[in-house]
């Protein structure tokens, strides 16, 4: 049987990995060859790495880390973050990723989703979304880029309608109204989601407890990213599968 | 691994995934020799086939690089070959990715997932071990019953109920409603449908039972 996925996000500032509160207030976790290594080792079932200022300082992700990180970690890494253009991609899946997760750059340049997917597959193309609720779109979500800094025309509907056909393996899902608040994923959001598409979804933004992802599983979510709970120590992926499984919902259990 | 000196080659022929297949055999302390043509073939003892995107893809890249029989000609000189993912689909005989006529080493044929399940099936799923089959015990050293392994694949060597044409599968998976081999062998042949490079720990002991594997 197919497990459902639970995915620590490094969002990574200066090399190292950093954790925000609704896209700010940046506190430093660790570094993230050592994070990623100790996720894989106790039952991250991917990792994500986010490089969260490339994009604003207009450059590539650092590859030199991803192939550290790939050297230690043996479960899929996802890169996101900086990627502008095939060859960006391309070094990406070269030094040890498995997928390139696409955000800022997908509404700027769709062209690019369907130029990895006919290269590398599908499987390798991770759309990312930042959304907040925003009443005056008609689906109630607006999306954001650069970080959520900035609103774009598109409603987060409308855009998924668009872009999913390019050659999209997955969607990742950021509420920013929910990031880093530890009160649940926005399950409203995941609902509509789900309804529309048929890709796998990954759940992010809001992670407090094993209760959330439970919900955000029952909903239909294929996945979970957590990243405050567990760079915190408060709880552990290992935890968060227990209570999963007591919750009837199947996780992977053996590494 | 207890013997590091082992000539281990990693197949490259341009498939996506040699890089991580590559770091795997490092974690096995194992320095991997990189084999792309059939002269280097000679060289080695062990080979692990990688592969990431379409069987015909992969048996196009094969033929132009004058592959085939070599790696036919190494398959029946008894040295132990592994296939990874699309490396595993094309030991069979046929791919229905693309009308693809493979390398014919192993008796399946690869069809396209037919389920109202998300394709490319994707992600952590379990693997039930073949008791009968003769690999068994060494394939599943330290490795439970029913372990995970990570997937990404949209055709598959589904599981035929002929028995006659199952003695190689050594481990099946489930997906949409349809079994299929996850993992195959038939003395030193052996194939992978997951991603055994990055399915963590568990993965890696696998490489490493196929490592340690000798014909009795």
């Amino acid at each position: 049987m197919l497990k459902k996925r639970i995915i620590p996000c490094l969002d990574i500032r200066d090399g190292r990995v950093t954790k925000g509160v609704e896209f700010k207030n940046n506190i430093d976790v660790g570094c993230p060859v050592h994070l990623s290594e100790f996720y894989s080792q106790n039952g991250a079932d991917e990792i994500v790495i986010y490089d969260i200022t490339a994009s604003v300082e207009k450059r590539a992700p650092d590859f030199a880390v991803i192939e550290k990180i790939a050297a230690k970690s043996f479960v899929p890494i996802c890169i996101g973050g900086g990627i502008r253009d095939f060859s960006d991609a391309s070094h990406c899946i070269g030094s040890g990723a498995e997928k390139v997760s696409l955000n800022s750059i997908a509404p700027r340049k769709p062209e690019l989703i369907t130029e990895i997917s006919s290269h590398f597959g599908v499987q390798a193309v991770v759309l990312s979304l930042d959304v907040q609720s925003d009443a005056s779109c008609p689906s109630g979500y607006r999306l954001f880029i650069n970080g959520g800094r900035l609103a774009t025309e598109w409603d987060m509907l409308r855009w998924l309608e668009f872009a999913l056909p390019l050659g999209v393996g997955e969607l990742c899902i950021n509420s920013i109204d929910q990031d880093g608040k530890r009160s649940g994923y926005d399950l409203n959001l995941l609902r509509l989601v789900k309804a529309q598409v048929r890709v796998p979804v990954i759940m992010s933004g809001g992670a407090g407890e094993a209760k959330h992802l439970v919900e955000a599983f029952v909903e239909g979510a294929d996945a979970a990213l957590v990243a405050s709970i567990v760079h915190s120590g408060e709880t552990s992926v290992q935890k968060l599968k227990e209570e999963c499984t007591r919750a009837g919902i199947a996780v992977r259990l053996d590494w | 691994m207890k013997n590091t000196e082992m000539k281990v080659g990693i197949l490259n022929y341009g498939a996506g995934n040699f890089g991580s297949v590559r770091r795997a055999i490092e974690a096995l302390k194992i320095d991997p020799i990189e084999v792309s043509d059939a002269n280097a073939l000679k060289h080695v003892e062990r080979l692990i086939f990688p592969g990431v995107g379409s069987a015909q893809q992969a048996m196009a890249e094969l033929k132009r690089r004058d592959l085939v029989e070599a790696l036919q000609g190494f398959a029946h000189s008894g040295r132990p070959l592994l296939g990874i993912c699309v490396g595993m689909q094309v030991l069979g005989e046929w791919s229905e990715e693309g009308d693809t006529v493979c390398l014919g080493l192993l008796p399946f044929k690869v069809e396209k997932f037919q389920c109202d399940d998300p394709i490319p099936h994707m992600g952590w799923n379990s693997v039930a071990w073949s008791r009968e089959h003769p690999s068994q015990e060494a394939a599943t050293v330290s490795i439970a019953a029913d372990a995970n392994f990570y997937f990404v694949h949209s055709y598959a060597a589904f599981v035929e109920k002929d028995e006659k044409k199952s003695s190689h599968i050594l481990g099946v998976s489930s997906y949409g409603g349809q079994d299929f081999c996850a993992l195959v062998a038939s003395k030193n042949i052996w194939g992978a449908q997951c991603h055994i490079e990055k399915s963590g720990r568990i993965g890696l002991r696998l490489i490493e039972n196929f490592l340690c594997w000798e014909d009795v």
